[in-house]
């Protein structure tokens, strides 16, 4: 399938990719068919940032923190672009019970139920809903696929897989 | 989690669903359902349609004055077309820092949306007693500075994060439905599924693509 790659300022292109495959029972494969750009989309597309970010990083001027969000360096292409999107579903796991095939969705940049997987893993005591674990310092990957059909994503948290892998992780370690 | 469009909607009016439309809701409804009527401040800026978003809002769940303030002509037009009232100020932010109020605004509902320190410093100035600001933009300079004492006095409330759009979206969607917040007036380009990498370039302030939906 074809995936939306920033490049570089000015330069966005459809390139090719592996097409995507459920690897777990909570995961859907939808395949967008309106998507638009976001705000924060315009900021790699319209200005080179990396290294000035780095500098101001550097010089004390921008929070470190950005690092831990954005990468070590900031905007760096190449990277899947796209945010925001309408779709419909192509594939369902098992254990997804609330969309089916042909269905058409909005697919929320975030999860509002921090869980991978609610019925493997208990929330810890007194945390009723994981908001405050989806921050985005969790992982540096905030955009998915684009192309012909969305990466596998998964139905309970809607951040890209290895967002969800590390995410998973921290939980195991946590408990 | 993925939410069923609803079929009243039209996919297309409803692009930034994901992001930016629950974006710009978040930072007035809870406010206008606590506070009905009360007026709002939003600072338009680098969060193009997030603003824009939280305008259209505003209006339409009956805020008795929105006030949508920006240097981009796209922009103001676009708010005065959501029933806002458009106020045109000085390209960079010296404007922001230069005319504040001075002790209380009278807003009780502000929003930054140009992503900058003057630019929330200017929506918390503008507060009137008790009011809450939301900010959404990225906020990456380390030390920014905010007026804690006109905060204090004021008893002010800031609040600046990520958007949760699965949580708000049931609720803005009704409102779509409703037709007395149109999301669509901010969209200024439609493009098609191909022309992304020429249409996500071009420098305004929504940009759409649309395909064909899947056969299944």
């Amino acid at each position: 399938m074809r995936q939306l790659t920033f490049i570089k300022k000015g330069r966005v292109e459809w390139l090719e990719v592996p097409e995507p495959q459920l690897t777990d029972s909570l995961q859907a494969i939808v395949r967008p068919f309106v998507a638009a750009r976001r705000d924060g989309d315009c900021v790699p597309l319209f200005r080179s940032l990396t290294n000035l970010m780095n500098a101001g990083i550097a010089l004390h001027v921008l929070d470190p923190l950005v690092t831990d969000v954005l990468g070590r360096k900031p905007f760096q292409g190449p990277f899947a672009f796209g945010h925001e999107c309408i779709a419909t579903v192509q594939a369902v796991g098992e254990d997804v019970h609330r969309v089916r095939v042909g269905d058409q969705v909005i697919v929320p940049w975030r999860s509002h139920v921090g869980s991978v997987s609610p019925a493997k893993t208990a929330l810890p005591p007194g945390v009723q809903r994981a908001e405050t674990r989806c921050s985005p310092l969790t992982d540096s990957a905030l955009q998915w696929d684009l192309g012909e059909a969305l990466l596998a994503i998964n139905c309970w948290f809607l951040l890209p897989m290895r967002c969800c892998c590390r995410f998973q992780i921290a939980w195991n370690l946590y408990q | 989690m993925l939410l069923p469009v609803p079929n009243s909607l039209e996919p297309i009016s409803i692009a930034s669903a994901s992001d930016n439309i629950p974006d710009g809701y978040r930072t007035v409804a809870p406010h206008l359902q606590r506070w009905p009527g009360a007026p709002v401040l939003i600072v338009g800026g680098a969060a193009r349609s997030i603003g824009l978003y939280a305008a259209g809002v505003a209006v339409a769940m009956g805020s008795s004055q929105v006030d949508y303030v920006d240097q981009d002509r796209e922009r103001l037009e676009i708010s005065e077309s959501l029933g806002a009232n458009p106020i045109q100020i000085p390209r960079g932010s010296i404007w922001l820092a230069k005319n504040h109020p001075a002790k209380a605004g009278r807003y009780l509902i502000s929003v930054d949306a140009s992503a900058s320190a003057d630019g929330v410093r200017f929506a918390l100035r503008s507060l009137a007693p008790g009011g809450c600001c939301t900010g959404v933009g990225y906020y990456f300079f380390k030390n920014a500075k905010l007026p804690l004492a006109q905060m204090y006095f004021n008893t002010t409330t800031l609040h600046v994060g990520v958007s949760n759009p699965r949580s708000d979206l049931p609720d803005l969607l009704e409102l779509i439905a409703s037709r007395r917040f149109q999301p669509e007036k901010v969209t200024t380009l439609v493009a098609s599924w191909e022309d992304a990498p020429q249409a996500f370039l071009q420098d305004t302030t929504k940009v759409v693509i649309h395909r064909p939906s899947a056969k299944l």
